[in-house]
């Protein structure tokens, strides 16, 4: 038993270290928005898979936190865009302001994207396309829409999303700038 | 009489349906076929010994079969060569036949043709030339220039819907600078007068890559001299796809240093001419992020024992895994190249010792791969010794190590080919791959062509992760100059010298060339 505590412990201090701190209480409505250590309770989530690359996911949890998951790491230095390896892990970024965040749950509602199909894919044959997941849960409902073959693969509900969560995410960045929005 | 339904399909025959009909070959004694179609499977990647014998009997060359035609049609015997032919009655019947079915193929056109593969992937444009010998394989497009990243008037920044997701990080942190600041980081990420430059790199990237590497002849008993080099034009425009042309292509602008490429070839129901591309605007040049070199080993200064970078070398091992050996169909031999890549070593070495330190932890990082799964390591890994000063690292290094040209990638599916990459647990490369060993979706096309077939395999080959264009992807041009010409009797390979007749019009009835002629070249 102190052994498997000893290891419980290790875990735990190892998901904190990585990031993953959050999410670990449940949800109002029981485990239907829980991401099983990662991030969470989740509001909305894209994640990019595409082959021969680790997967890339924007993730806003309840509370308004961005996290994002990445094996790149990305610098601008005097316009310059510089792209290095790093650790696959959740990152948190920055903050959601409460009014962006209430536009991200809007737009959830009315983009109807709770009843997409959970599968679009394009006709024919495609190779080499992303794979992108939209889940979000809201209301007590979990959704998730995946486009298999992005980009041919598209959904009005989940380019409306990407829409306003683009603008949430810069409204946060321009927010945790020191200067209040750059 | 020429053989009825000689399985030529001319252009003007091309929309009559016409079945095919049995191959010349079918009325040769059966040991005598059965030896024709094992040489036939013998391509130059077989390196079979067995395969050159029947070079031996190719003595007669085209100008020979110039004259034997023109004895043909001579005017000693025009008519009464007319009766007999439509009898079937001439002395030599067979063989008269056969090289005036030659003339007849040789007087004709075959092609252009729009094409799709029995794959299921693609489309490209076929057209034999038989006087010239060339196979011209052509792929023409519209292309649509998208930006990367935009940003509008309040400074907002987003990616492009479908743009890698890379592009969605660098989004993320331009978003995170000041204002003014992010015109200027996404210039780079928007394209300006640089479209022209782009098309033209598209077109000559894809035509080097792909053409003229390997050739075709005919297997037809005396037509074995005819062969097809093969020629690949590539059209792009500005715009959108016209009607006749085969893709819509999509490029996202990105900077030079983008890391990650963005290929896709969709291909939707309407044939040959119904396929979207999409690529990023730096996958016409070599990939930034080279799957073909892992991460360096790193050794502690004075250790040979790997100690954590163990888990570095189970990546490798995964991720390099050998696929199945094809062999020749012929002999059994396998076929170069194809047997697993090769990983080179270089180590470097310190403490007194340098060269022995660097081989110890070669044979550290052997042992490991060994272990950890690796298979025939001894024939696939080549040991380099970097010893010029004290160092720790080896650097590993898969077959040819030179990064992929997405590019010239995706233009193999456009071609009909399917990826050979290779994913499996514990390997570097993840994705929707197959695992390694498994058959790609060109198998069968591959297996047509005599040779064993196409695996998943993480190489140079250019389906793979590389960019060598090996026999087997040429796998879908053979099928094309068989369709194009209706004639199945294509393999792999230059031409040879055609058939010594041996009736009437064996040696001694006209000149015997000189070995050193042009004839023989």
């Amino acid at each position: 038993v102190p052994a498997r505590a000893l290891a419980g412990a290790l875990v735990a201090a190892a998901l904190l270290a990585a990031g993953c701190g959050g999410g670990m209480a449940p949800s109002d409505d029981g485990t239907a928005c829980m991401t099983g250590g990662e991030p969470g309770p989740l509001l909305v989530e894209e994640r990019t898979e595409r082959p021969q690359v680790p997967p890339y996911a924007r993730r806003v949890t309840e509370d308004g936190t961005f996290w994002e998951l990445s094996a790149v790491r990305v610098t601008v230095e005097g316009g310059e865009t510089r792209f290095e390896p790093q650790p696959l892990r959740w990152r948190a970024r920055w903050s959601v302001p409460p009014a962006d965040l209430e536009r991200i749950r809007a737009e959830i509602r009315a983009s109807g994207i709770l009843d997409a199909p959970e599968r679009i894919a394009p006709q024919g044959t495609s190779i080499g396309g992303s794979d992108v997941t939209w889940t979000v849960c809201l209301d007590g409902r979990t959704h998730s829409v995946l486009l298999h073959g992005a980009p041919d693969a598209r959904h009005e509900a989940t380019d409306r999303l990407k829409r306003v969560l683009d603008r949430a995410l810069q409204a946060g960045a321009d927010a945790a700038r020191p200067s209040g929005g750059g | 009489v020429s053989r009825p339904a000689p399985a030529l399909r001319r252009r003007r025959d091309l929309d009559h349906g016409v079945p095919p009909a049995a191959a010349p070959a079918a009325l040769l004694p059966a040991e005598e076929r059965a030896a024709e179609e094992s040489a036939d499977a013998c391509g130059p990647a077989c390196e079979c010994d067995e395969c050159g014998s029947r070079s031996g009997r190719r003595v007669v060359a085209r100008s020979i079969l110039d004259t034997v035609g023109q004895a043909i049609s001579g005017a000693v015997g025009a008519v009464v060569d007319a009766v007999g032919d439509v009898l079937d009655i001439r002395e030599c019947e067979e063989e008269k036949d056969a090289l005036e079915d030659k003339e007849d193929f040789l007087d004709g056109s075959y092609g252009p043709e729009d094409l799709r593969p029995p794959t299921g992937l693609g489309g490209f444009g076929a057209a034999y030339d038989p006087r010239a010998e060339v196979l011209t394989i052509s792929l023409r497009g519209g292309v649509t220039f998208t930006d990367g990243l935009s940003i509008d008037a309040a400074g907002n920044v987003t990616a492009a819907a479908g743009a890698h997701p890379n592009a969605g990080a660098a989004a993320t942190q331009i978003m995170s600078l000041p204002v003014e600041q992010r015109a200027a980081a996404v210039a780079p990420w928007q394209w300006g007068g640089d479209k022209a430059t782009w098309l033209a790199g598209f077109e000559s990237g894809i035509e080097s890559a792909w053409g003229a590497q390997h050739e075709f002849h005919c297997t037809r008993r005396y037509w074995e001299d005819i062969g097809a080099q093969v020629e690949v034009e590539v059209t792009v425009h500005e715009g959108a796809k016209a009607d006749d042309e085969h893709m819509s292509l999509t490029v996202f602008k990105v900077p030079d240093t983008f890391v990650g490429g963005v290929g896709v070839v969709s291909s939707g129901g309407g044939g040959a001419l119904d396929n979207r591309m999409t690529l990023n605007s730096n996958d016409i040049m070599a990939r930034r992020d080279n799957l073909l070199v892992p991460q360096a080993i790193t050794f502690a200064p004075g250790s040979t024992a790997l100690g954590a970078a163990a888990g570095q070398v189970s990546v490798i091992a995964a991720t390099y895994a050998a696929g199945l050996t094809p062999s020749c169909s012929y002999c059994g031999k396998n076929i170069e190249g194809t047997s697993g890549p090769v990983l080179t070593i270089t180590c470097q070495g310190d403490g007194p010792d340098r060269d022995a330190s660097a081989r110890a932890r070669f044979d550290a990082i052997t042992a490991a791969l060994t272990a950890a799964g690796f298979t025939d390591t001894e024939a696939r890994t080549v040991f380099v010794a970097d010893t010029a000063a004290d160092g720790q690292t080896c650097r590993v290094v898969a077959d040819n190590g030179a990064a992929q040209i997405v590019a010239a990638h995706e233009a193999g599916h456009m071609f009909g080919l399917g990826d050979e990459y290779a994913v499996g647990a514990g390997s570097m490369i993840t994705g929707t791959g197959r695992t390694a060993g498994q058959a790609t979706r060109h198998d069968q096309l591959v297996r047509d062509m005599g040779l064993q077939g196409s695996v998943a395999e993480n190489n140079d080959n250019i389906m793979s992760v590389g960019n060598v264009v090996r026999p087997q992807h040429y796998a879908t041009f053979l099928w094309a100059l068989r369709e194009v010409t209706g004639m199945q009797e294509w393999a792999l390979g230059p031409a040879g010298i055609a058939t010594l007749p041996t009736c009437s019009l064996g040696p001694g009835d006209f000149p015997v060339p000189s070995p050193d002629g042009p004839q023989y070249a």
